[in-house]
């Protein structure tokens, strides 16, 4: 049985694509679309056939009528109104338009964050964690986007979870830096490396050494630093960790 | 269908009234298939007509929505707005009058 949350978000995903914004609007629609998968699977289809069908039918439908954007706060409150009702915390997902959408794939591959640990020594201590703080280098007060672990020089660093690489390259504030594509909503970054194993555009999986950790870029001592990031925004990788 | 859609243009706001008037509170997908048991499978409303009609009655004040938890999640009811009633029914009156008109003007038997 495929789980609610993941209809939903297939729903929401294919919704989106056909324009449509308004976060009660969206809702509505959700609401209709899994009563048409309910009934369909209530007369005898699976659920992945109703499923398709009914990406079909969005797809398929004028919904021009329902795209008209009212308020550029509502997503947020839909966001707010699903996580408080029904815990759909992961429904609101800003997904790119007109991709087509390949059913077996959707609901084999729910989007969630990396959950692998990004060096190769499991008890590595976090010297700074995700969050406001102060600086340790410039001592101004900034938000970390990410974390710091301890690693002495030459430490292996892992792909957290199956990617691509996104992009690898040197800069003053990064050092030698890894991006990682996991899908179309999280990428890992992994800064102040002394060197890379791996090129850009090369597929790479859990756990696989992509290089090994080092002091370069704006670094006060040996470590590395990793980052998620949701979209545009970094989110704590300790609470992905290990989920 | 197509014909189907040409004519439900200027008749769905008030087809849907009427119904809302029949049968109380209704939510976007048993206005659609009421409508397709009532008309043995001939009227088919989609998504992308019935909603963007109800959301703009409800902006017009002749009906008004309210939420409800059905399995766990949120399902958006309409009912004819009580303080509108008055002008609901004249719409109504007035395409019913307008479908005789049609009718007789075709040369058919009412």
């Amino acid at each position: 049985m495929i789980p609610s949350a993941a209809i939903i978000s297939i729903i929401v995903k294919a919704l989106r694509s056909a324009g449509v914004r308004d976060a009660e609007i969206l809702e509505e629609m959700v609401d209709h679309y899994l009563i048409v998968i309910e009934n369909e699977v209530a007369n005898g289809a699976t659920e992945a056939e109703a499923i398709q069908h009914t990406i079909n039918q969005i797809q398929t439908t004028n919904l021009s009528n329902l795209t008209v954007n009212k308020t550029k706060k509502w997503p947020f409150l839909l966001f707010t109104l699903m996580f408080l009702t029904g815990g759909y915390s992961y429904l609101y997902q800003p997904f790119p338009a007109k991709k087509p959408l390949a059913i077996a794939e959707l609901t084999t591959k729910v989007q969630s964050p990396p959950k692998g640990w990004p060096i190769a020594e499991p008890k590595a201590e976090i010297s700074s964690h995700f969050g406001l703080r102060k600086h340790p280098v410039t001592g101004a007060k900034n938000y970390h986007r990410g974390i710091d672990i301890k690693a002495p020089i030459g430490t292996p660093v892992l792909a957290t979870g199956d990617a691509t690489v996104k992009k690898v390259g040197y800069n003053q504030k990064a050092g030698r830096f890894i991006i990682l594509q996991h899908d179309d909503r999280y990428t890992t970054k992994y800064f102040h490396l002394s060197a890379i194993s791996i090129s850009e555009g090369d597929t790479v999986h859990k756990g696989d050494t992509i290089g090994v950790s080092g002091n370069s870029g704006m670094s006060s001592a040996p470590h590395l630093h990793y980052e998620i990031i949701d979209q545009d925004a970094a989110i704590d990788p300790i609470e992905c960790i290990g989920v | 269908m197509d014909s189907n859609k040409k004519f439900l243009n200027g008749t769905l706001n008030t087809i849907v009234l009427a119904l809302l008037r029949e049968n109380g509170k209704m939510y976007g997908y048993e206005i659609c298939q009421l409508t397709k048991e009532k008309t043995d499978n001939k009227i088919l409303l989609t998504e992308g007509a019935i909603y963007p009609t109800l959301h703009r009655l409800e902006k017009d004040g002749l009906i008004i929505s309210s939420k409800e938890k059905v399995n766990g999640r949120t399902r958006k009811y309409y009912a004819i707005n009580q303080s509108s009633l008055q002008e609901v029914e004249s719409q109504i009156d007035l395409l019913s009058q307008f479908t005789g008109h049609l009718r007789s003007l075709l040369n058919l038997t009412t």
